[in-house]
């Protein structure tokens, strides 16, 4: 453990650690990192607004992305549109139930999840009142990790699409959903790249 | 502000989740510092980090060409064979006029991964022989392969491999090709250098040039 006497944050000591490489200096208004020239912050820019914007977003992207087939399949003429949770319900017909589970919990249970951690996380901020900031922290950290796997549906659309392309027999097309998903995840990261944990703290 | 001139600020850290002030201690080999009020992990230190790295980017650039050229899978349903390569989904994809999707695939698949092991080989090959020149242009690959690092999906489209192929597997036979055990190769050493090689350790690498 490293040692802490005087429990004072970097931004009560004036300084700032750079929020690209990490190095820790004395932070003066306008300022570029010493090391890394990047611009010198001592909580990112906009924290708060761009968190929410991107969530925003996402949100929104998250209603086609649910409503719209992720994969039209044309097996011997027949025409089949299929959307995430239509996919889901097939597998789990189909007793293919660890596959079910993981993709409705990639597809549905973590985008749902990131809403509700980062605005609930937003709010606590906006409303300046801590509660247990260990627990926000940990949380923030458990779902900026697993929010890329929510990926995995559109990875296995380009898979189907590339691999069954069999002319009259079957062929598997991307649906309209799916670039509307890809967008979710994209945007619910940028949300999370955005958001500060440090402004949690700061009400302490 | 006054408090700043009696800080010794190379000896400080300041945790990134929660901003608290810390004295560095000297840590063992592959022990780790933890925030004293959040928990969040401070830093880490690892021996001969570069050189370990440095090799097993020049390794996952190979296994990377062969996972991108080599056979990867092969589906037979009824008798109709497809063998695909990775590079040609991203062709198969153009070919749908589906551009957006395509361009996905393109920077998911290949862009980012292959740039980022490219900026490491760079970087690290440049920190390693010491070279001058190069150095000054460490900081620009360094915060370049930063701002990439979120992006490298390698691993979740290897569990997206796996959900296919439990997929069709009641539909079609399916067969894996070397292609396919190079990239399962490639997810393995990318997670072990990521949990490896601090960006910290870089960047004190790059100051003492």
């Amino acid at each position: 453990m490293a040692g802490n006497r005087q429990a004072l944050t970097a931004m009560q000591a004036g300084l700032a650690s750079c929020h690209v490489c990490g190095k820790l200096q004395s932070c003066k208004a306008d300022h570029h990192c010493v090391r890394c020239g990047s611009r010198l912050y001592q909580r990112k820019p906009f924290s708060v607004q761009r968190s929410w914007a991107f969530l925003i977003t996402a949100l929104i992207l998250y209603v086609p992305a649910n409503l719209y087939p992720i994969m039209n399949t044309t097996s011997l003429g027949v025409k089949d549109e299929k959307t995430i949770i239509g996919g889901v319900i097939l597998l789990w017909s189909m007793k293919s139930y660890p596959v079910a589970v993981i993709i409705f919990t990639a597809s549905i249970v973590i985008p749902l999840l990131k809403f509700l951690v980062i605005s609930l996380l937003l709010f606590s901020i906006w409303k300046g009142h801590s509660g247990k900031l260990n627990q926000q922290t940990r949380l923030f950290r458990i779902i900026e990790y697993i929010g890329p796997w929510s990926m995995i549906d559109v990875f296995v659309v380009i898979l189907l699409v590339a691999l069954i392309q069999f002319g009259g027999i079957a062929t598997v097309l991307p649906g309209s959903a799916a670039m509307a998903f890809a967008g979710m995840v994209i945007t619910t990261m940028l949300s999370a790249i955005s958001f500060d944990t440090r402004l949690l703290w700061d009400s302490e | 502000m006054e408090l700043v001139q009696h800080l010794p600020i190379d000896n400080l850290v300041a945790c990134h989740s929660c901003d608290l002030l810390h004295e560095k201690t000297a840590l063992g080999k592959g022990e780790k510092a933890w925030c004293s009020r959040c928990g969040s992990l401070l830093y880490r230190t690892n021996n001969n980090a570069i050189e370990i790295s440095l090799a097993l980017t020049i390794a996952s650039l190979l296994l990377f060409l062969f996972a991108q050229l080599l056979p990867f899978l092969s589906i037979d349903v009824d008798g109709n064979k497809t063998t695909i390569y990775l590079i040609s989904t991203i062709d198969t994809l153009s070919q749908l006029d589906n551009v957006l999707l395509g361009i996905a695939g393109a920077l998911f698949l290949v862009i980012i991964p292959l740039g980022v092991l490219l900026l490491d080989l760079l970087l690290l090959s440049s920190l390693y022989s010491n070279k001058r020149p190069l150095t000054l242009f460490a900081r620009q690959l360094l915060l370049l392969i930063g701002r990439l690092a979120p992006w490298n999906m390698l691993e979740i489209f290897l569990l997206g491999v796996l959900v296919t192929i439990v997929k069709l597997a009641s539909i079609a036979e399916i067969a894996l090709h070397q292609g396919f055990w190079a990239f399962v190769a490639l997810v393995m050493i990318n997670l072990f250098v990521s949990t490896t090689l601090e960006p910290e350790e870089l960047w004190q690498a790059i100051d003492k040039h």
